[in-house]
């Protein structure tokens, strides 16, 4: 009776073990987010009013980030880091979606969202949603936006998230690229996923 | 890339063409030219001077490093650009995980000291771009120092 026992045990544990060398998160270079975001499959509209869903492709993943076009420093560099990682990833590359979500609905319209990230690559996405899509968009990401007050000639400045966010093919936002993370950490993170 | 001794000399041309006998007496004398028409915008050197892509009707951001080889220290209240409707120097900071800016009136540039302004950190924003920054363009973006010299600054276009 007790060899049985013993046998079971070692059997359930061995068959354990390669489940969790399965489940084992990646060791990621990025800030992992634990437990992960799990975001609905939101809906945008383009220029020409055709809806896209914030959703992969089976074995794709997408670097997210939320910024605003009127915005001449951090969402420039953070698309100037995302050219970079792309070039780096090579043939594994269409397999990445690089997404913009405006969080300035107000002045960024769809068109000129797009045409925004097209100036640092026409295949990256750039999304702007109504209001209710963005205030979606951001709870989902668990993160916030907000107009600030300016004396300068803009208007109006917007503080917005300043990190990348990388999604995968089931809607799970695994980890975060603080500003200036770097773009080979990127990069590196992403050949993990899609090894 | 020295725009400022450029911009100063340009400055300083109309003096040289209104003052020939200035100009004739410096040089029986055998005194640098320098020395008399020497400004504050003879001693701010501009380097590397860049700016990223934005479209027409947007916002750019120009960074580049500024020296100040004067033995006095050296304001910079504003800039101007022909391309842009208004120019404005921000800071961009990052807290918590949220990202922001705020304009910076004055930029103080102590005797010898380099700033660098570069992504995340200062940088120069061009509002309401009159021609789209296109990769590989120039575009000319004028300093003012406080004691109303002018330093003359062409910014690259690029990307990286």
């Amino acid at each position: 009776m007790k060899d049985q026992r013993a046998v079971t045990l070692l059997l359930a544990f061995a068959l354990a073990l390669p489940l969790g060398a399965c489940n084992r998160e990646p060791e990621w270079r990025g800030t992992p987010i634990k437990p992960a975001l799990v975001v609905p499959t939101l809906t945008f509209a383009d220029s020409a009013g055709a809806l896209i869903p914030l959703k992969n492709g089976a074995g794709d993943a997408s670097m997210v980030f939320f910024g605003y076009t009127n915005c001449p420093d951090i969402c420039p560099t953070t698309l100037s880091d995302w050219v970079r990682v792309k070039t780096a990833l090579g043939e594994k590359a269409h397999r990445v979606h690089f997404v913009f979500i405006s969080v300035d609905p107000e002045r960024d319209t769809p068109a000129i969202s797009q045409r925004f990230v097209a100036q640092f690559d026409p295949s990256f996405r750039g999304l702007s949603g109504d209001a209710v899509t963005t205030v979606a968009v951001q709870k989902a990401f668990a993160v916030a936006s907000a107009k600030q007050p300016s004396a300068s000639a803009e208007g109006y400045l917007v503080g917005h998230p300043a990190q990348t966010f990388l999604m995968d093919d089931e809607g799970r936002v695994r980890v975060s690229y603080s500003f200036g993370a770097g773009w080979d950490v990127m990069a590196a993170d992403l050949k993990l996923l899609l090894r | 890339m020295r725009k400022g001794r450029a911009a100063a000399c340009w400055w300083c041309a109309p003096a040289f063409v209104c003052s020939p006998l200035l100009v004739q007496a410096m040089v029986e004398r055998n005194a640098p030219v320098h020395a008399v028409t020497a400004s504050v915008a003879d001693s701010v050197i501009v380097t590397d001077a860049w700016a990223r892509p934005a479209l027409k009707g947007g916002t750019g951001g120009a960074y580049m490093t500024i020296t100040n080889q004067s033995g006095r220290t050296i304001r910079i209240v504003g800039a101007t650009s022909t391309n842009a409707t208004t120019t404005e120097l921000h800071a961009s900071s990052v807290h918590d995980g949220m990202a922001h800016m705020a304009p910076v009136p004055t930029l103080v540039i102590t005797p010898g000291a380099r700033v660098t302004l570069k992504p995340g950190g200062l940088h120069f924003m061009l509002f309401g771009l009159r021609k789209a920054l296109v990769k590989g363009d120039q575009t000319l973006l004028t300093l003012r120092i406080q004691n109303g010299d002018q330093v003359v600054v062409s910014v690259a276009v690029r990307t990286q």
